[in-house]
């Protein structure tokens, strides 16, 4: 044989060999640390997706009151929050009544009409109406793409509106000439269509919105009333008076309590996916320590072994607690590639599956959740193995080599 | 046992990217047009069927050729990612079918395949 | 003198009882002596090299060994001993399943973190006839293959003392020659050999054989 060269074998090796040799057994304790990662990892995209969600679309509004019709707040929300396209209407001389409403600084209407499918590949897209002058929401993201002003028949869309910029865009077999884009906002505003109400005009005149909108004169239509309130004055007392006091068949609504079912629905989901976790976190220490408890249990007579070859306790510690720390480490990276991967993948489909705007995947946040998931990975492996650790450390070793327990 | 794994591993991800785009996880209609998520899944289509038959060669083959047999499956795979991802895309609206189910499942079925490939490449690697 | 045992006890509790498992046993042994220690299963022949490998603390006694007050060094100071200067061949199967023959014999280097001297492990793998099977598992051994590993395993750092519980059982004559021709090779090098065995006419091959019964010693 030719010579055999050979290098000492770490305590290292000794551990990853251990391991690699008893595939079964590292597979199951792969498994909980695997489910405890996927499961850290998934809830907190969930939950993060729905807070900037909410966060964004909220910073996004821009107004401190918004007023809708009183059944068709549902439908408002999910466009601002989803994206769901809706048409929603009432009767414009509203907003008379309620522009003059004190604490009032600034009332500007909106209209929002969802068009057919525009296009073949199209898919039903959201247009909003706005009052160039009263309008203090639309405008703010206009200004940085520095449009000129809106003339008849031109619109504006988001970053997600397939037509170039200069083409014209149809809608209800009427073309529009799109005059610019906004950049990316990562809320429903990337699928819409902005217009002015002179422009907006002729959709409403169209046969077909004409069947949709139920109204005597559809140009006499707003579908809501965005307000900037004076300071000092304090908008959820607005809101109430707006409600309860002009009797119009309107509903007003601060911009956060717009969006209070979904913060109370967030919060509880926050809740139960915290809860979720500590108890994935202890189900899968418990598991992994009884694991670990019986496996070194069975493997006695090799510590015992080890330590009539010359193995000091340090040495078996140590190799018990890398086999650990491999456990954890293989666990966390595989859950976290797989999870990863399909988060990657199936962002779009999840974000409607799952109800919110889009999955967050900045770099920013991303990489801080994916250590954090590896660190609770590791320490749930090594806390698992402690106890078992620390009694093979201090055990005798003729007990352990005759395999008493 | 691990050289029927990898056959049945192409025979069976050859056969999703193959009828997948058609059938499970399809694109765009061309009912009122022809888009280029079509084309992208006649190309995908076509590289399914070649790991159709990289599956049933590789059974009849031997230990050394197997390492280049599982390297060309994994070029195959790449191609496939690349097919909607870059070289032909699709529907250039995030929202359409084809963007948010059918390229992602695609996506998917080849980066399983592209691990399960590796695996064979780098065991059939020790086994020479 | 290399190594010198005085008073050395070893008490355990059984069903209430306490019994001397090693009961007051004193004996030296020198520098390549070859001494075997014959008893019946249970007379504590397992127990007293445990003791004197520092694998269980006595009841009481000394040790000596090689100039040093054994009991009195630490945990890891004894193991350090067993890693280099003494190597303890354990009674029955005691292999380390998940490494190659290789592996084994040279796992108390890898423990110590000395360096591997490749031409002596040619030496020693040659010398137990285990050359072809150096990168087989332990599953893949016959027992008396896995036997010579284990007896390899504990010449390979060449230790002062060498004790061996049992080496030779369940072994065919053979094997159990391979087995005394290292040993008495060991001793020929300076090395001392301490041995129990059942066979009388192997214990009988040794420069001193003792006699063990209930725990005690008689030389």
């Amino acid at each position: 044989m030719s010579e055999i060269k050979r290098k000492p074998l770490s305590i290292l090796e000794i551990a990853k060999r251990n391991l690699s040799h008893k595939k079964i057994r590292t597979v199951i304790m792969t498994a909980f640390v695997f489910i405890l990662a996927s499961s850290i990892f998934i809830s907190t995209i969930l939950v993060d997706s729905m807070t900037a969600g909410i966060n964004k679309t909220v910073d996004r509004i821009g107004a401190d009151v918004i007023v809708v019709p009183q059944e068709s707040e549902d439908s408002i929300r999910s466009s601002l929050f989803l994206g769901n396209s809706c048409t929603v209407y009432t009767d414009s001389s509203y907003f008379d009544v309620i522009k003059d409403v004190e604490g009032i600084e600034i009332a500007s209407p909106q209209l929002y009409l969802a068009s057919l499918e525009a296009e073949c590949c199209g898919i039903a897209t959201q247009i909003i109406a706005f009052d160039p002058e009263t309008d203090f929401i639309v405008k703010p993201w206009l200004d940085d793409i520095k449009y000129p002003k809106l003339g008849y028949g031109e619109v504006i869309s988001g970053c997600e509106i397939t037509t170039e910029v200069g083409d014209y865009i149809k809608f209800f077999d009427k073309e529009f000439k799109l005059v610019g884009k906004l950049e990316q906002t990562n809320t429903s505003y990337d699928y819409c269509v902005f217009m002015d109400f002179e422009t907006a005009k002729i959709i409403l005149n169209t046969d077909t919105m004409q069947m949709i909108v139920d109204y005597a004169d559809p140009n006499s239509v707003i579908s809501s009333v965005m307000i900037r309130i004076k300071d000092g004055y304090d908008p959820a007392s607005v809101a109430r008076y707006i409600t309860y006091k002009l009797k119009i068949p309107m509903k007003a609504y601060t911009a956060n309590g717009m969006f209070a079912v979904l913060t109370e629905n967030l919060a509880q989901i926050t809740s139960f996916s915290n809860i979720l976790n500590i108890l994935l976190f202890i189900t899968a220490v418990l598991a992994l320590v009884c694991i670990f408890t019986i496996t070194i249990n069975e493997r006695r007579h090799e510590f015992g072994v080890l330590i009539s070859l010359g193995a000091k306790s340090s040495q078996i510690i140590e190799m018990v607690i890398l086999e650990a720390v491999f456990i954890g480490l293989l666990g966390g990276v595989i859950s976290l590639a797989l999870m990863g991967t399909i988060v990657f993948i199936f962002h779009t489909s999840l974000a409607e599956l799952l109800k919110v705007p889009y999955i967050v995947s900045d770099v920013a946040v991303i990489l801080p959740l994916i250590a954090k998931c590896l660190i609770i990975s590791l320490i749930t492996a090594v806390l698992a193995s402690l106890y078992s650790a620390i009694r093979i450390g201090r055990a005798e070793p003729y007990s352990l080599i005759k395999g008493d327990e | 046992m691990f050289k029927l794994i990898s056959s049945a591993v192409d025979l069976i991800l050859g056969l999703l990217l193959a009828i997948g785009p058609w059938t499970l996880f399809k694109v765009c209609g061309t009912a009122e047009k022809v888009m280029k998520c079509h084309y992208s899944a006649q190309a995908v289509t076509v590289l399914g069927v070649v790991l159709i038959l990289f599956g049933l060669i590789r059974l009849l083959l031997d230990n050394r050729k197997k390492l280049s047999s599982a390297a060309n499956s994994i070029v195959v795979y790449a191609a496939a990612i690349a097919v909607p991802a870059f070289v032909i895309g699709g529907c250039a609206n995030s929202a359409m079918h084809c963007q948010k189910v059918a390229f992602p499942c695609i996506y998917a079925i080849c980066a399983v395949g592209i691990v399960v490939q590796l695996v064979a490449f780098l065991k059939a690697r020790k086994d020479d | 003198m290399l190594l010198n045992v005085e008073g050395l006890t070893k008490k355990y509790v059984r069903g209430g009882v306490e019994f001397a498992a090693v009961d007051d046993v004193s004996f030296s042994l020198n520098e390549g002596e070859f001494v075997s220690v014959v008893g019946h299963s249970g007379c504590g022949k397992s127990t007293l090299f445990s003791v004197i490998a520092g694998l269980v603390e006595p009841t009481s006694g000394k040790e000596v060994f090689d100039g040093v007050e054994f009991f009195s060094l630490s945990d890891n100071e004894k193991a350090q001993c067993r890693n280099t200067k003494l190597g303890y061949i354990l009674q029955g199967q005691n292999l380390l399943q998940n490494f190659t023959v290789i592996e084994n014999i040279c796992m108390p280097l890898s423990l110590g973190k000395t360096g591997i001297d490749n031409a002596k492990i040619e030496d020693v793998l040659e010398t137990f006839g285990l050359t072809n099977v150096a990168k087989e598992y332990p599953v893949n051994l016959s027992g008396g293959e896995q036997r010579r590993v284990s007896i390899a395993r504990t010449l390979v750092h060449s230790p002062k003392l060498i004790i061996a519980d049992e080496p030779t059982s369940n072994l065919d004559p053979t094997n159990s020659q391979i087995i005394i021709d290292a040993f008495r090779k060991a001793c020929r090098e300076g090395a001392t050999v301490l041995m129990s065995s059942h066979n009388i006419a192997l214990a009988d091959t040794a420069d001193r054989q003792f006699k063990m019964a209930n725990g005690k010693l008689s030389v």
